[in-house]
């Protein structure tokens, strides 16, 4: 009898104890899983029956995927690791971009090297084929001085220089000018004792 | 326990919290869009760029996200979108056509280490990679991914009826493929 008291309280104790705890599970569900719940078994039952209509073979081949992954793959992808990642790749592209302006750089250097070149060449072969006549005639226009070949006969090319006659201005000066002219030009002007006129 | 798209997207949108809320998103769908790009383009060290170039783009991108679809129906589209422009370019830098790279996707294949020819997941792959390219994307999404063709129509821009009809031809040379292989 007394221990059929001593049941009933403890009954009593356990009853208040776990009439004061909450019934609300503890355990939590996504949002939105019981009104979708049934959507996805519809779909679930309704691709499995349609592919046993098409093509059955496919209901019996395990859906996992056979290929190999590297160990603790999604384990590494992070925010962090793909923005030093792709970091990278952008400093790779911006030195990319930087040889790339350098070789187009050098290539112009090449080339407008070469055109020098050439064009020195095609100066030269050009000063090579002008006549010593066009040659005299040109400076004859341009200078008091008088160039003519004494020898036409021959194919000699050197030249008598004769002087013209000189600038009226010179002839209207008188001697005093001229040496006064003289004393103040002969430090910077043309030593005229190395001349052989 | 992932948190809920909306309540991501939420902390996204405040600069303290946008880079914790970046790496949940990126946690919570990485695996399934990793095996959606894995599917197209077979080599992980492909797949693993394209997916880093996704992220990229949808950390650029998630800001200015409109919300008037699913998030992941957004990421699959994103997803997809970078599969198809990078066989794209593989076919364009190697000069190859259609039927030359599904052999090189196909030998790629082979070359997996686990690879083994008489086993059925292995022919499974090798016959989607003989379908073309819409069908396996379809074939992929409905048969790997269980998407709805209602969801599928949103990703692919395409009418239900249409992805219907895909799935179908799709399922149908895979097992033809199967069988006589």
């Amino acid at each position: 009898m007394k221990e059929e008291e001593n049941i009933l309280n403890h009954q009593n104790e356990e009853n208040s104890f776990l009439q004061g705890l909450s019934r609300v599970m503890p355990y939590t569900v996504p949002a939105e899983y019981f009104e979708s719940l049934d959507k996805n078994i519809c779909n679930s039952i309704q691709l499995e029956e349609e592919t046993a209509e098409i093509a059955p073979l496919l209901n019996r081949i395990e859906k996992k995927m056979p290929y190999s992954i590297p160990e603790n793959y999604f384990e590494t992808v992070s925010f962090k690791s793909i923005s030093e990642k792709k970091g990278k790749v952008i400093q790779l592209q911006i030195w990319k971009r930087v040889m790339a302006a350098a070789v187009i750089i050098g290539i112009m250097l090449t080339t407008i090297s070469i055109w020098n070149i050439q064009r020195k060449a095609d100066i030269s072969l050009a000063i090579h084929q002008v006549k010593t006549e066009d040659l005299v005639n040109q400076l004859d226009t341009s200078s008091g001085i008088i160039y003519t070949n004494t020898d036409t006969d021959t194919d000699d090319t050197s030249v008598a220089i004769e002087v013209s006659e000189p600038q009226e201005d010179l002839q209207l000066a008188s001697d005093e000018d001229l040496q006064e002219y003289i004393n103040e030009n002969i430090d910077t002007q043309y030593n005229y004792n190395n001349v052989d006129i | 326990m992932h948190k809920e798209d909306s309540e991501l997207l939420l902390e996204f949108r405040n600069e303290a919290t946008k880079e914790n809320a970046f790496n949940q998103i990126l946690k919570k769908y990485q695996e399934r869009l990793y095996w959606h790009i894995r599917r197209m383009i077979v080599s992980h060290e492909d797949t693993n760029d394209v997916l880093q170039n996704l992220f990229v783009k949808v950390w650029k991108g998630l800001q200015n996200f409109r919300e008037d679809s699913q998030l992941y129906t957004w990421l699959y589209r994103i997803a997809t979108n970078e599969s198809l422009t990078f066989l794209e370019q593989q076919k364009k830098h190697a000069s190859v056509s259609m039927t030359d790279l599904e052999d090189t996707l196909g030998n790629r294949i082979k070359a997996d280490q686990n690879f083994d020819a008489t086993r059925l997941e292995w022919k499974l792959q090798l016959a989607i990679q003989s379908l073309p390219e819409r069908q396996k994307l379809v074939f992929n999404l409905r048969y790997y991914d269980e998407l709805p063709y209602q969801e599928m129509s949103k990703i692919l821009e395409t009418s239900e009826g249409a992805l219907k009809a895909s799935y179908h031809h799709a399922a149908k040379k895979v097992e033809e493929y199967i069988k006589t292989h």
